[in-house]
């Protein structure tokens, strides 16, 4: 059997800003998959993806792209990756025509064609100076120039933030679309859960510059759950099953960590499936309140 | 790296159009003064001043020789600045952009020094081009030969080579958004670099202007601190062309390997 290719594999890497720190976070990005990234603003997922980039260097720890150490070469390596940021990044002058003049003479696998045939897709007019789009045009030309220099890896910090609910699921669609190709994969950093439940296969969630859970997305939609109780009836739920507790309109919500063991356990009590942003949002709780008892 | 050299020559598009606009007037206005120096009322004033014995011959065709010269700064100082350059760049964040294409950061700083290479290398044909037309087309009314003009060129190319290479170095040291300061700084330096070379001079000419102040100008015996001529220009541009193009050559290398260095060490800033 063919052994799973990572094409992000983040190894032991921290960072040290002084008043943030990266703490030794890893994990990786298989080949063919869609990673959605989620944490709450200021969590790390900037500095992750500028450390993927090798735009800043890891005070420790490893990061390799297509198998190889970034150490090693990376600007090569970042011929075969597309990157969307939250904000477009080209100059307002420029129109599409000077992007793709600009691109074919610094990409070795510029397509032309594909580059106007997706301004055409996206609408977006080739003689219009990009400084007059409007929000949702600009992040369609980030990811038009993107996915027109046949890259294998798409990096994108927040590119769905901001904008509306129609031309946000117009992008998934054509994230879906890109990764239909086997070899191609996506790593979608994000705190807008929704976009990631209807796209990504893993997730990595982190808070605080610490990874807190990492896996297959469906998995941990499974496997999570909430208990909606009274707050006596607490105290009768295992401690090792309760990820945090919150407080509700007529008692506690509970995020328990293995669904099925607690309906077994517990029959008389409701357990609702969990969605992501309500995991990621007990998870920041439980944190939050770990580092207050440290304290 | 072509691709950022076409992105940058596109970030100073209106700056080209305006060098052109300078370039015709530059060429109009210097003939203009030439044929007027010969013939015209420039000439008639010059007369004028000769004949009250207000000036000599020396002076008279030193003010011809600065005022061609001053006017030829234009079409090389409007194209060579590459702080316009990072300060397009800051207003966009391409840095970010840039930080995510397959180039290396040498890649990246060289295309700003061989941007500002390129249209160093335009401004100097337009000057010379001027310099054509002045001493040669118009030879039998040329004040300044052309060999003179080349040389006073190539002076002219050294200054402005040597401020943008200071600028853009700190440019890279001070970080996106502080092309101003980098403009301020590189002006701080140069002024204490020429102190630092003419010391003896300046303590000799401020210790002069102490003495004059304190004496007062208006006594009897006047001020100590005069010109005694109008400088002379071609004179100077002959003694120390060759020294100049040394130290800009030196400067401009150092603030490239320097300027790569720091962009490496900083990550992120180009």
């Amino acid at each position: 059997m063919d052994e799973i290719r990572n094409v992000i594999e983040v190894k032991n890497v921290t960072k040290d800003y002084g008043d943030f720190k990266l703490d030794n976070i890893s994990f990786a990005v298989p080949e063919g998959s869609v990673c959605g990234f989620i944490g709450q603003n200021g969590a790390g997922k900037t500095t992750t993806i500028r450390l993927i980039l090798d735009v800043i260097r890891a005070d420790a720890g490893e990061v390799f792209l297509f198998g190889e150490n970034i150490k090693n070469d990376s600007a090569k390596l970042r011929e075969d990756i597309g990157i969307v940021y939250d904000e477009m990044g080209f100059h307002e002058f420029m129109t599409g025509r000077d992007i793709n003049i600009m691109m074919k003479n610094i990409y070795k696998n510029w397509d032309e064609k594909a580059f106007f045939d997706y301004l055409n897709k996206f609408a977006l007019p080739a003689k219009k100076k990009c400084g007059d789009f409007s929000r949702g045009m600009r992040m369609k030309l980030q990811i038009a120039v993107a996915l027109s220099h046949n890259a294998k890896l798409l990096i994108m910090d927040e590119p769905t933030s901001g904008l509306d609910p129609i031309v946000r699921n117009e992008m998934i669609q054509i994230f879906r679309e890109y990764v239909v190709e086997e070899d191609h994969s996506i790593l979608l950093s994000s705190h807008i859960t929704a976009d990631l439940e209807k796209l990504a296969d893993t997730v990595v969630f982190i808070n605080g510059g610490k990874i807190v859970l990492a896996g297959n997305k469906d998995d941990m939609l499974e496997t999570h759950g909430l208990v909606k109780c009274k707050k006596e009836e607490l105290d009768s739920i295992s401690k090792s099953l309760i990820v945090n507790v919150q407080p509700g309109v007529y008692g506690c919500e509970v995020l328990v960590n293995d669904r099925a063991a607690c309906e077994k356990l517990y029959p008389g009590m409701v357990v609702e499936p969990a969605n992501l942003e309500e995991i990621m949002l007990f998870y920041v709780n439980k944190a939050a309140e770990d580092s207050k008892e440290a304290r | 790296m072509k691709g950022l050299l076409i992105k940058n020559l596109m970030c100073m598009k209106k700056r080209i159009y305006v060098f052109a606009f300078l370039f015709v007037g530059v060429l109009i206005m210097a003939i203009m003064y030439v044929v007027s120096a010969k013939y015209g009322n420039i000439a008639l004033a010059y007369q004028n001043a000769l004949a009250e014995g207000g000036e000599d011959e020396f002076n008279i065709q030193a003010l011809s020789e600065i005022v061609l010269l001053v006017v030829m700064i234009l079409p090389i100082a409007e194209l060579v600045d590459g702080t316009k350059l990072f300060a397009s760049d800051s207003k966009a964040g391409f840095a970010k952009v840039a930080a995510g294409m397959p180039l290396s950061i040498g890649k990246r700083v060289s295309s700003f020094f061989a941007t500002t290479l390129i249209l160093l290398g335009v401004g100097i044909a337009a000057d010379v081009f001027i310099a054509f037309v002045l001493s040669v087309v118009l030879a039998d009314m040329a004040l300044i030969s052309f060999g003179d003009f080349i040389l006073s060129i190539v002076v002219i190319a050294c200054v402005m080579a040597m401020l943008n290479a200071l600028n853009m170095l700190f440019c890279i040291i001070l970080g996106p958004g502080k092309e101003q300061k980098a403009t301020e700084t590189t002006i701080t330096v140069i002024t204490i670099g020429l102190i630092l070379i003419n010391i003896k001079k300046v303590i000799w000419f401020a210790k002069n202007l102490i003495i004059t102040l304190s004496k007062g100008f208006n006594q009897a015996e006047g001020p100590e601190v005069e010109i005694s001529t109008v400088f002379d220009i071609i004179g100077w541009i002959k003694d120390k062309a060759a020294v100049l193009l040394i130290v800009t050559l030196a400067i401009s290398v150092l603030s490239y390997v320097a300027s790569i260095f720091i962009a490496k060490r900083k990550r992120g800033a180009v």
